[in-house]
Order: structure tokens, then sequence, then C-alpha cells
């Protein structure tokens, strides 16, 4: 993760817990709010509640009104007469009916206010007589402490009398109790100025004395103000009892109100759980949003990271395909010096026959070889960093393997003077499957490593297996050697790339490291291990393991044995050709390449035409028909691809559906595949092997342009044993010198009768054997030079039996020897005798030319 | 498309829940308004400017010192006619100054205004009309009669004609009581004087009422005048004919000695006596705050030097009474056709002094 995603992540994660705390902060807002909602829902009750006690108790006091009303029918609508008695019969009344009630005094004032019945009650200590003087009843509070009712008695519009009746504060609580409204807590009966009146039986002393508190009474008439238009209000006070509604309503007509609190909780208790629900939802909701908001700021920043990854992947991708282009460019630049220096090479040994010059183009040659294989290496090792070697499994030859191991490297060996002994468990499977190419390489590498640092002894190369399954054997190759060793902590090092050891010591090693590197990937990419064990100044030993598939587990038996037999079945086949009616078209920019190629293709005789250009192949293309055309891939102007284009594109001219074939230094693996998409033919590395390109022209020539008279002179030979012929030949033969020859004992005219059939065949296959001699000697040379001592065997094995076939019997028998020697590999005897050999063989030229 | 719905599901979920708990918010943020306590602010509606030097100005003078008093904020609208049309506006512009408390300080916002101010429930009014039957509206005025009655005693003991004179504006309870009070106190130490009544139709009609008082002086023989109307011409014309005047309502002018003393009011206690119950809550009562000498809303200005020692005693004493709960309207009274109002033991109701009273008293003379 960067720096710029961590820091936008924090700041993500820091808006996110603001988020939390914000949001936190406005469930308490929204707490109040729904406790303030309930507060409002706690006041409306309250306020219906004690708006109707109000009514209630207006209309229960109203019933001394009644009274009074009753009192004062009986004063009023009679005529004046009866006044007087009417009088009477009032206060007889009002004795009778109050007289035991000690908190009641009842009172007839007459119009002036003078009494005239009961005490005269001055206006000023009693407001409510004036108010009833004046034509209104009222209920008023007294100073004293008592309520007073007041009636007028009307006469018509005017007041006759005016009746009251003054209740103490015990009469009212006794009569006018606040005890039947539970839902209101604390009641009481107040007068405007504040006072008690009456109060609720659970009103203690000190209820009284909190509620005459100057805060109380400020409620209270606050509350007043608001209770006009609605009757009642309520208002929500925080007290030392907890927070309480008080409350007030009006009672009409009369200097007295209700009041009172109630505890909050009593009121709101029912819905108070719609707040706890509310907040859980919300909290719920807020936890909910976090837990989303966080899981998508992970996702979003695996996203992130995934996609940066990509980025780092694409980048690096693209670094490891510049590599390669490098590589590519890098292989291409240096092989094809290479190429140009091993085929001038190779002119110079097949053309030259001065010895030193042959030993120093033999050395060119080593050079070269070696310089490629360095190069090789390095393709080698990047291709596997690149990923771009699969290991192809195919079925192998072990003794094959085993024998190419062999002829490569005894000589090696040879050089340093070393032995290499290679043993193969008999019992071993002959016939396995695998990528040969790979496991050849592992050996050949360790083979080589083993020699490289071995300066006296040699080397062991163990052959072994353990059989796995009926299909599956382990491979086990171990590779022993006499040399320097290595120090315990240097052996871990052994596989990194190039890293060498002592590398002062060793600095005449050549190399570059990474032999062991590449034998260690390869044995990652095919599933085995290595085991390394080493005593420093005595010796190493690498122990490798592969899973290999099992073809047939016939036993290879003696591996020399195998070879030889692989040989003998070979025998039949037919590696070169003869084809002078095709015409090959060779494009290069690098004229020396051109010339190689025509060295190398001379003795096939097909006609070579090169051009040094795309444009200057076209030009030729006009006027002549190619069969095949070898054409180079890099060149300047118009590369071979471009030039391939042209080809294929110029439908008119008969040149478009000829082969063609790609010639590249370019080995990156996929390079086959893409000069196929391209068009071509076929592909062909470079440097350009006879051998490999001989095969490929092959695969491409029609039969009947062949001419197949390669190695099967003794078939020719026979072919001429017919009696016509015979006879044709050997009238211009000159016997004498045949007879000479066989006196010099340099051939045998009984064995040659004897092999020939006839006199007249054995001059034919005389005369036969002496005009092949420079071919065949080429022939020889070339695969000797080219190390190609398959089909040195087989010319040698030729030659052997001509030899045998004109009773040339000391050059058949050094033909023999050579032809033993090329069968196991001893190529140091070859390279010893071959010019021996070749030199006797030669000479038969001069010995016969007088047959 | 599912796919990019599928892949947006927890951005989608997320951003609903977002929404959710917005709307969550939203609503209670909005169905909640707190409600704040409920600030007194006094506002006063004037029928003329409050420095007419009449009507007007003693009501503001009142209230205006009542709401210092009482450190209440006041707000008022002056020449606002005695209409629906006028008063409406002036309502408005107080109610949306915070007026919780509006006085309307002149008689003629009643009935005619009751749409206006009932379109106002959490507005208390006070009026000066008797005839307003807004429920949200209570009445409040001084009862001037008492001091009519005590000058009555002081034209009755020093009239020579035996001949007092009334300049009335309208024939109104208002009006009448003060005639009827004005006579009833005059008879009592002159039982042969005479009381002569001229309306004008009007409450300002100045024109009207000089002509009035004049036609009192030179065609009626009356040698005191008084007159119930916004403006004092009848003590103008009274001073120019070196007649005998009593004012009414204020003194704002001074005057020669032939002006007796005026009946006036004295707002301010009132206006307190109302504000104090605002404050004490008591703000819904049904009866009209009527309130005479007791609570010392009405009184005599001073008496002139031509008023004589002799009888001020009477009227201390009469004061007395009426702050004692006694009443002019006490007792037999009998109307000017003979039939007789109020009993000897009786007292007539404030019910039907304020609505009632279109007749007058034995003793009065009306000229129309």
């Amino acid at each position: 993760m960067n720096n710029g995603l961590r820091y936008s992540n924090n700041r993500l994660m820091a808006v996110l817990v603001l988020f939390g705390l914000v949001m936190i902060g406005l469930g308490f807002v929204i707490s109040q709010r729904l406790d303030y909602r309930i507060n409002e829902y706690g006041s409306e009750l309250v306020q219906t509640e004690v708006r109707d006690a109000g009514k209630v108790y207006s209309e229960r006091l109203m019933n001394e009104m009644y009274t009074m009303q009753k009192i004062s029918m009986l004063l009023k609508d009679e005529e004046d007469e009866k006044a007087e008695e009417n009088m009477n019969t009032a206060i007889s009344i009002i004795e009778n009916v109050y007289r035991n009630e000690p908190g009641v005094i009842l009172g007839i004032l007459a119009a002036d206010g003078e009494a005239i019945y009961g005490d005269k009650l001055s206006i000023d200590d009693y407001e409510g007589i004036l108010t009833s003087l004046h034509g209104y009843n009222a209920i008023s509070y007294l100073t004293t402490g008592g309520v007073l009712f007041s009636y007028p008695v009307l006469h018509g519009d005017n007041v006759h009398y005016v009746l009251y009746k003054l209740c103490s504060s015990t009469y009212l609580q006794k009569y006018y109790g606040l005890d039947g409204y539970r839902r209101l807590g604390k009641l009481m009966l107040m007068s405007n100025d504040g006072n008690i009146v009456v109060t609720s039986s659970n009103i203690s002393t000190d209820d009284v004395r909190f509620y005459n508190s100057r805060s109380a009474q400020n409620v209270f008439s606050r509350l007043r103000v608001r209770d006009d238009v609605m009757a009642s209000a309520v208002a929500l006070e925080e007290t030392v009892d907890g927070e309480q509604f008080f409350y007030s309503a009006e009672i009409e007509n009369s200097d007295l109100f209700m009041a009172g609190s109630v505890s909050r909780s009593e009121i709101v208790s029912d819905i108070s759980f719609l707040k706890a629900t509310g907040m859980g939802v919300y909290y719920a909701l807020i936890l909910l949003v976090m837990i989303l908001a966080i899981y998508l700021i992970i996702a979003s920043v695996k996203v992130r990271e995934s996609e940066e990854l990509k980025e780092a992947k694409a980048v690096a991708e693209q670094a490891s395909n510049a590599k390669s282009v490098f590589l590519a460019n890098m292989s291409h630049e240096i092989r094809t010096p290479i190429n140009a220096i091993l085929g001038m090479d190779e002119m110079i040994l097949r053309e030259y026959k001065d010895p030193s010059l042959k030993q120093y183009a033999f050395n060119i040659k080593n050079a070269a070889t070696t310089l490629l294989s360095l190069v090789n290496d390095v393709l080698d090792f990047s291709r596997i960093e690149a990923g771009k070697i699969s290991v192809i499994p195919e079925e192998y030859d072990l003794s094959l393997l085993v024998s190419d191991i062999v002829f490569m490297m005894r000589e090696r060996a040879n050089k340093k003077n070393l032995y290499l002994n290679v043993s193969v468990n008999k019992e071993m499977p002959a016939k396995l499957i695998g990528d040969e190419k790979r496991v050849k390489q592992i050996i050949i590498n360790l083979v080589t490593n083993a020699i490289k640092y071995t300066n006296e002894g040699g080397t062991d190369l163990i052959i072994d297996y353990e059989k796995i399954d009926d299909e599956t054997i382990y491979f086990k190759g171990t590779v022993k050697d006499t040399g320097i060793g290595m120090k315990p902590e240097d052996i871990e090092k052994v596989f990194n790339a190039f890293e060498r050891f002592d590398e002062i010591k060793n600095r005449t090693i050549e190399g570059a490291g990474l032999g062991m590197s590449i034998v260690k990937q390869l044995l990652n990419l095919m599933e085995g291990d290595i085991d390394v064990k080493s005593t420093y100044g005595v010796g190493s030993e690498f122990s490798f393991r592969i899973k290999q598939k099992v073809e047939s587990f016939e036993p290879i038996g003696e591996y020399e044995k195998a070879i030889e037999k692989l040989i003998a079945e070979k025998e039949d086949y037919l590696p070169s050709f003869k084809a002078p009616d095709i015409r090959i078209l060779a494009v290069d920019d690098t004229e020396i390449n051109l010339t190689v190629l025509q060295g190398l293709l001379k003795q096939t005789l097909v006609k070579i035409d090169t051009c040094t250009s795309g444009e200057a192949a076209l030009e030729k293309l006009k006027d002549n028909r190619y069969d095949i055309m070898l054409i180079d891939h890099r060149m300047p102007h118009m590369d071979g691809i471009e030039l391939l284009k042209k080809i294929r594109s110029d439908t008119s001219n008969d040149n478009s559906k000829s082969i063609c074939i790609a010639l590249t230094a370019n080995v990156i693996s996929g390079s086959k595949e893409m000069y196929l998409r391209e068009g071509f033919n076929d592909y062909m590395e470079k440097p350009v092997i006879a051998k490999k390109l001989e095969d490929l022209l092959l695969k491409y020539i029609p039969e009947d342009k062949l001419k197949t008279d390669s190695y099967a002179d003794v078939e020719s030979a026979e072919a001429l044993n017919s009696d016509e012929q015979a006879v044709s030949c050997a009238e211009d033969v000159n016997w004498d010198e045949i007879e000479r020859l066989d006196a010099e004992g340099i051939i045998n005219i009984e064995n040659g009768i004897e092999f020939s059939g006839t006199k007249a065949l054995f001059i034919d296959t005389l005369k036969f054997f002496r005009d092949s001699i420079d071919d065949k000697a080429d022939e020889i040379e070339e695969f000797y030079f080219k190390d190609d001592f398959d089909n040195y065997r087989t010319k040698v094995h030729a030659l052997k039996s001509s030899a045998k076939l004109i009773g040339a019997t000391k050059l058949s028998e050094k033909a023999l020897a050579l032809e033993q020697a090329a069968k196991i590999n001893e190529i140091d005897f070859i390279r010893e005798n071959n010019y021996e050999l070749l030199s006797e063989y030669r000479s038969f030229k001069d010995i016969l030319k007088d047959v | 498309m599912i796919n990019k719905l599928r892949e947006n599901i927890w951005t989608i979920l997320f951003f609903l829940l977002l929404t959710a708990l917005g709307a969550i918010l939203l609503f209670i943020f909005l169905s909640n308004k707190p409600t704040y306590e409920k600030q007194i602010k006094i506002g006063g509606i004037f029928i003329d400017s409050i420095e007419d030097g009449g009507w007007s100005e003693i009501h503001y003078e009142g209230l205006s010192a009542a709401c210092e008093n009482m450190g209440l904020p006041l707000e008022i609208v002056e020449h606002v006619d005695e209409n629906a049309e006028s008063t409406a506006p002036a309502v408005k512009e107080l109610v949306e100054k915070g007026c919780t408390t509006i006085f309307l300080t002149s008689g003629g916002f009643g009935n005619n205004c009751q749409e206006v101010l009932e379109s106002y429930p959490d507005v208390t009014f006070y009026t000066v009309s008797t005839e307003c039957d807004a429920f949200n509206t209570s009445t409040y005025f001084g009862r001037i009669y008492e001091m009519r009655y005590l000058s009555g005693i002081i034209a009755g003991s020093m009239t020579k004609t035996n001949i007092l004179g009334f300049v009335g504006g309208t024939n109104t309870p208002q009006v009448d009581r003060g005639v009827n009070a004005y006579y009833l106190g005059a008879k009592s130490v002159n039982p042969d004087v005479k009381l002569k009544v001229r309306f004008i139709g009007s409450w300002s009609d100045e024109e009207a009422e000089r002509i009035a008082a004049e036609k009192l002086i030179f065609e009626d023989g009356a040698d005191i005048l008084t007159f119930h109307a916004s403006h004092p011409i009848t003590i103008e014309v009274a001073e120019e004919n070196g007649v005998y005047s009593i004012g009414y309502n204020s003194v704002k002018k001074q005057h020669s000695e032939k002006f007796l003393t005026a009946v006036v009011f004295e707002w301010q206690p009132l206006y307190e006596g109302i504000l104090a119950d605002i404050l004490k809550g008591n703000i819904n009562n049904k009866n009209a705050y009527w309130w005479g000498a007791q609570y010392g809303v009405v009184s005599l200005a001073p008496y002139s030097s031509e008023v004589p020692e002799s009888i001020i005693p009477l009227i201390d004493e009469n004061m007395e009474k009426f702050r004692n709960g006694w009443d002019v309207y006490l007792g037999e009274i009998y109307r000017n056709d003979g039939v007789k109002m109020c009993d000897e033991d009786e007292r007539i109701s404030d019910d039907a002094l304020l609505f009632k009273m279109d007749w007058f008293v034995e003793g009065v003379e009306v000229y129309e």
C-alpha cells in the first residue's frame, strides 16, 4: 500500500469516526427531542386531565351557589307584605341546615351592604360582596383562609339582597376534597394570590412549604398566564424530587384555581418504552451504517491494492519484456557473428589441407562453440526466469541420452586428462517419457561443472532409478568428482545465479556461473530435487532425482551395447541427398552468412542464388523460379516478414507458393509459432548446422527430384552387376596394373572377385571406388569437422565395406577401427586417426589412376 | 446491469441506510419545533394621537406609566378609527411586534371589531367598550358616574338659577349614567334643582357642542355647565361667558376660577390592576373591570376657590361612602316619566347600569 492510499484511508477512517461521533451526538439530541415529545404528550395528558378536573370542581363548587339560589327563591318574587315572613323562613332554614356546621357562616345583606342576618362583611376585606352588590355571584378567597360564596338576590335588574356563605378551608377540605384525581398527583385549590386553600390528602406540610416557595409560585403564575385560553396549562419543571409536571386550571367565576404537580415518570411511564425502542433503532442503524462503511472502505482498499498490484505486475511484465527483447537482440547480435565465425572456420577446415592451419581453425571452432554455449546458457537462464520454458514430455531412449552425454563430455574430460566413468544400472528401463533435452541439459551442466572444478582424478556419472509405480520411476543421477570441493557455507550458494566461489582462485575457469542455477531451475520445473555433498579440497557429489514416465520396462542392459544396437537400427537412414534440379534463393544482409550457406549446401548440388536485400530478392524472383527460399528475418529496409508478405501477395508470380524458410538468430521461445503464423513454411535457427539444414530441405524437396545415391555404394556396385555393363567396362581395363597392385598387396583380386561376383564386376567396382574417392573422402571429412560422428560413422562404415570389396584390407581395417571409435564416441581416437585414414583413402586415387 | 447492481449492492445499501437515517433526523427535527415561553408584551390602540390633549393622551399616560411600573414593554398604534377596517391592520401590526395583550382605548372598539379580535385567539384584548362579546376580550372602564354624583353636589349647592346644563355626546348608557348621577348628586343637596341636557349626537362635533353649550346658557338659563364628549368645548363656552363649569375626563388647560372642578379618570391604577392580574395569570375574568372610587380610578380635579368650603366635607363624606360600597343607584329612583326604577331597599345592578340605562331620572330635561 502506498502512502497516498494509506493517507486517504486514514482520512476516510477519521471521517468515519467523526461521522460516528456526530451521529452519537445527534443521538443525544434525538433522545432529547424524544423526551421533549414525550413531555409534550405528558403535558397534553395532564392539561386535559386538569382542565376536566377544573371544570368538574367548578361545578361542585357551584353546589354552594345552588344552595343560596334555593334560599334566594324564598326572598324574591313575593309581595312586599310577605317580605318579612320570607326573610324569617329563609333565616330559619339557614339556621336549621348549618347550625351543626361550624365551618360555615351564612348571612344576608341588604342592598346597601348592611347585614339583615348574620355579620356585615366589609367590602375591603370581602371583595366578593361588592361584586354581588353589583349584581354578580362570586367565589372569592379570603385572606383569613376561607372562601366566600356570594349571591345577589335580584329583583328585576336591581339587587335586593346579597346572600353569602363563608366557608372555612376545613369545610372545603371536608366537602370539596381533591382526592378523586389520581392521575394529577398532588393537587391543590389555590387563590389568585397563590394561597393554598384545599389540598389533596397526599400533600404533606413539606409539600405545602414547597408550593408556597417563591420558585413554585413563579411557576404557577407563569402557568396562569398561559391558561387563559385553554383553561389549563402545564409545564415540566426540575425539582428536588425529579422532573414534575406543574399544572393549573381555572375555576370559573372565582378567585380560585386548581394547581399542583405530578411526577413526570408517573405520567409518561406508559410511553417511555417508545423512546427506548426509537433510540434502539437509531443506534442500530448507526451501527449498521458504520459496519457497512468499514466494510466498504476495506473493500475499496482491496480493490485499490489489487489495482496497484496489477499496475505493478504490468510494469514488471513490461520490464521483463524489455529484458526479453534485449536478450533477443543480444542473442541475434552475438550469434550472428558466431555463426559467421563457425561457418568460415568450417570452410577453412574443408578447403585447406595444411595441418597446422587446420589445427588453428579447429581451435577457433572450439572457442566459438564454447562462446555459443555460454550465450545459450544465458538465454536458457533468462527463458527459465521469464517462465518461457516448458517441459515437453516425449518418448526417448535412455541409451541415446547417455551416449550423447558421454560423446559430448568425454572429450572435455580427456582434454584435462581426467577420467569420465559412466555407469548405468542395467535394470533401468531403456525407454522413458520426459523432456530429453532438459534432462540431458541437467546432466551435462552437472558434469561440465564437475570437470571444470576438477584438476586431478575425474568424474563419475552414475545413473540409477527407483520404481514408483507401474508407470513412473525416479530418474536418479549422481555426479561425483574429485575436484576442489566446497566449503559448507558455500553449498547453499551453489545454485545462485551468477555466483561463483573463490573468484580469484577460479578465475581461469570459464562460464557465466549460470549452469547450476539452470540445473536448479530445471529441476524445479520438473518437480525434481537435488542434493549436494561436498568436502572442501576433496570433491563434491551432486545427486538429483526427477520423476519420469516409463514407456517400457525393458532393461537397458549394457548401455554401450544399447548404443550399438540403436546405431545398427538406424543404418538404413538416408541423412543426405543430392538434388541438382532444385533451385534455392538465400536472402541475408550479411554476405558471409550467404557464403556459409552456399558452402554447406555445395555437396547437395542444389543451385543456390543469393541476394543481400529484400529488394534484390524481389528483383530475382521476377525472372526465376525457386523451389525453396531461405530468408533471414532481420534485414535493413525490408525485413524477412515484409519480404515474405510481398512474395505471398504477388499471386501472379509462380514463386508465391514456394517454400519459404525463416532463418534467424531470434531464438526466443515462441519464435517458431510467430514465423509460422506470418506465413513461413518453416523456421531455422542460426548458426545453421549443415545436418539440420539438409534434413529440413529434405522435408520439402519432392522425392522425384531427389537422387538418393548417398552412401549405398555397395548397392550401386551391386547394381552394376549386369553382364552387359561388365563387358562394356571390362574392355578398357588395365588388368596388368590391377595385378601389379595385387602383387604389392594393396588390393586383393581374389577377395575382390569373390565379393563382386565376377571379374568384370570387380573391375567396375574398382573403377567406381576410384571415381568416388573425392566425394566420399570429402563427405567423411565434412562430418568429421561438423563433429557429426553419427554420419561420420556411417560413411566410415561404407568405406570399410567398399574397401573390403576391392580387397583393400588395410584401408578397410583402418575404417573399421574408426567406425568402432565413432560408435563408442572415442572422439580422440578419431581425431588422431582420421587424417591418416583419409590420406590413405585419397591416395588410392593415385594408386588406381591407371586401372 | 444486474452484475453492476450486485457489485454495488453494499454501496447502495449504505446510501439507503444513510437516507433512512437522514429521514429520521429530518422528521424528528421538523416535527419538534420547541415552543418558547410567551413573553408578555403590551399593545395599545388609540383613536387619536397620544398628544391630543384629551382622551387618548390620558389613556396613554396611564398605560405607559403602568407598563413602566410593572416592567412590561409597550407598543402602540395611533389614529385608529373605531371600525374593523382600521382595527385589523393595527392589531396585526402589534401582534407581529409580539404583543400578547392589547388595549383598545376607545369605547368604539366593540362588537364591530369582534371578528378581528377573535382571529387572534392567543392574544388577550381589553376594550373600553362595554359592548364586546369576543371570547378573548374583556371590558374595562371607570365608574366615572360616582364622580358625577359628587360634582352634582357641588353644582346643586352653587346654582343660582337652579338650572344645570349638560352637553352630552351621544345618548348612550355611558352618558346617561353620568347625567342621572350628576342630577341625583345635585338633587341630594338641592331638591329644587333641574338638569337640562343637550345631546350633540357625536363625541367630537365641536361646532354642535358649542351651539349646545350656548343654548344651555342663553336659552335654558343654565348657570353651571358640564359635558360628556371628547373635547372640552363646553368649558370654553362657559369660560367665554363667565359661567361656572365642571370638566370631564382630564384637565389639560389652566382655567379661570369659574371652572369649579372636573370628573377625571385615573387610568394608571386600573391599568396596573389589569396588568397585575395578567402577571398573576388571572386573565380570563368574565366580569368587566369597572372600577370606581374604591380603587382610585376616578376622582375630582382640585376645586376652584369658588367652591364653598362648607360643602367639601359633604363631598368627602360621600366619597368615603363610595369607597365602602355605597352607590348612586341605591334606594328609590324614579324615571322622568314617573316609573319607579329602583326600590327603597334595592340597588341597580351593574348589568342594568352598563347596558340598560337609556332613561333619565325625574327632574332631567333632555333636548335631542
